[in-house]
């Protein structure tokens, strides 16, 4: 028997996955409540995007199952956008696309809600791009409308894969903050290399490498990071204590 | 002016307006879809396999409508399998298939006994023998394409946009897929009849290059992109009708010239 509880927005059971014949995944065990902040972290290859891409179901999973409440709007910030760049349209409509699993309408005549875009824009001091066409956009500009297109359909869960690669570290640090802000209302999976910005912000640490290990805490241990071999960094500022580790083989 | 005074009284010059007002809608609609989501090479390769059937369907002496619109709507499926399972390369799938169709083609045409006098109007179109079934096939098929972008329009352009973020929103991106797969097939091979297989290509691909000159919106670049088909293709039948050389070259020649003038003028301004 599972357990029945109103907190959980998506459940793996059992889940294998993986491309055609080639496994990444196997026998997958996760969940993702209301309210959580879960950093995703584990060496290259090791399934992290899988993970988010069969929770999404951008690929379907070879066995096992994903439960998650009909009606859920997910938000998803992809690490390689797979956006045609030189695509007829602005970045605000663009940003209209992320309404797509919500109450949507598909008709061409259909006004989409372009205030709320803009509004999203402006949030991330990028109001004046909204009439762009995409293909003008810098990579950090189009990182941010892509942002504000993961969060147009007022999300449950946004998933956010490695959000910060494009973006300068004036705008890295505004976007935790406004991580932070969504984090009230809206549960947050994220992937990330950067173990420092993981430890200081969010409540839960997933390892995954080719298995999946959940922390219900954000201190990364050493010892963690031996298990899962997980060459990364751990870098702080000011008063935080070091974590120099030794290379792996 | 006689050409006015002409269309009043022959019937097939009104079917030649007629057609290429509707071909050149669905040439609009289809030819910004096909350029944005890069399908040009493909669309060749259903242009050209198509001829495989037609060939096939005159050496069997029935109408060879029939026979292209089953080897083009096989090959667009055939190139899928050939990527999907057989792991082709999707370009290399279609160049194969785009050379076996005229092989095919050519040999049955020529394997038909007697003189093939129709090899010149397959080849490059004879807008001015469309019959009425093929101006309500094209109106038809004007229809559906119109009728799908009008209640689909936003979630086609949102899956063409980003079809992996649009499989995270639970769209139906491989029904929407091949359905605009489907009909960028069905216009091809209606089509073919207009402007034949060797310049159908430009048909796809001038007016929405050059609508895409001034307009970056989606919209406003398929009606732009079906105006300047159909001045095209009426321009081309009125040119023919003056000087007597084939309607579809001149339609050609005319949208390249346009498309290089605006070009020019858009780069010193």
């Amino acid at each position: 028997m599972q357990e029945v509880d109103d907190n959980i927005l998506i459940r793996l059971n059992k889940v294998t996955a993986g491309y055609g014949d080639k496994i990444i995944l196997r026998d997958i065990d996760f969940k993702v409540c209301k309210g959580d902040f879960i950093g995703v972290i584990g060496p290259n290859g090791g399934g992290k995007t899988t993970l988010i891409k069969t929770i999404l179901g951008i690929i379907s999973s070879l066995s096992g199952s994903i439960d998650y409440p009909s009606g859920i709007r997910m938000g998803y910030l992809p690490q390689i956008t797979t956006i045609i760049k030189d695509f007829p349209i602005s970045a605000r409509d663009v940003v209209c696309s992320g309404l797509s699993s919500g109450n949507f309408s598909g008709g061409l005549m259909s006004k989409p809600d372009y205030g709320r875009a803009e509004e999203l824009l402006e949030w991330l001091s990028v109001g004046y791009l909204a009439k762009y066409q995409i293909g003008r956009l810098s990579g950090g500009e189009l990182q941010r409308v892509l942002l504000a297109r993961a969060i147009m359909c007022d999300p449950h869960v946004l998933i956010l894969d490695e959000p910060t690669t494009y973006v300068d570290n004036k705008f890295e640090n505004k976007m935790y903050e406004i991580l932070h802000q969504l984090n009230e209302k809206v549960a947050i999976v994220m992937v990330s290399h950067d173990l420092g910005m993981i430890s200081r912000h969010v409540k839960g640490i997933a390892c995954v490498n080719r298995s999946l290990h959940y922390h219900n805490s954000n201190i990364i241990t050493a010892h963690q990071l031996d298990m899962y071999d997980c060459p990364m960094q751990l870098l702080e500022h000011g008063k935080v204590p070091h974590t120099v580790l030794e290379m792996h083989n | 002016m006689d050409f006015i005074s002409d269309i009043f009284s022959y019937a097939f010059l009104q079917r030649a307006l007629l057609a290429a007002l509707v071909t050149g809608a669905i040439c609009g609609i289809m030819g910004v879809y096909m350029v944005v989501r890069r399908l040009v090479f493909l669309a060749g390769g259903i242009t050209h396999s198509a001829f495989g059937g037609l060939g096939l369907a005159y050496f069997l002496g029935i109408n060879t409508l029939w026979g292209s619109l089953f080897a083009g709507l096989a090959s667009a499926y055939a190139v899928e399998r050939m990527t999907d399972v057989g792991k082709i390369r999707e370009d290399s799938a279609i160049g194969i298939l785009w050379s076996v169709g005229m092989a095919i083609g050519i040999i049955f045409i020529l394997l038909t006994p007697g003189y093939a006098p129709n090899l010149m109007s397959f080849l490059f179109g004879n807008i001015l023998m469309v019959t009425s079934l093929d101006v309500c096939l094209l109106f038809a098929l004007l229809v559906v394409i119109a009728g799908v972008m009008i209640v689909w329009g936003r979630t086609i352009i949102y899956v063409a946009l980003d079809h992996e973020f649009a499989m995270s929103q639970h769209l139906p991106v491989k029904l929407v897929n091949n359905l605009m797969l489907c009909l960028l097939s069905l216009s091809i091979i209606l089509s073919i009849k207009i402007v034949g297989i060797m310049l159908l290509l430009s048909l796809l691909t001038v007016p929405a290059s050059i609508a895409g000159i001034w307009k970056s919106d989606y919209r406003e670049m398929t009606i732009i992109a079906a105006l300047i088909s159909i001045v095209g293709l009426v321009t081309g039948i009125f040119v023919s009708y003056l000087a007597d050389i084939p309607s579809s070259a001149v339609t050609v020649v005319i949208l390249v010239l346009v498309l290089l003038i605006l070009k020019l003028i858009c780069r010193k301004s």
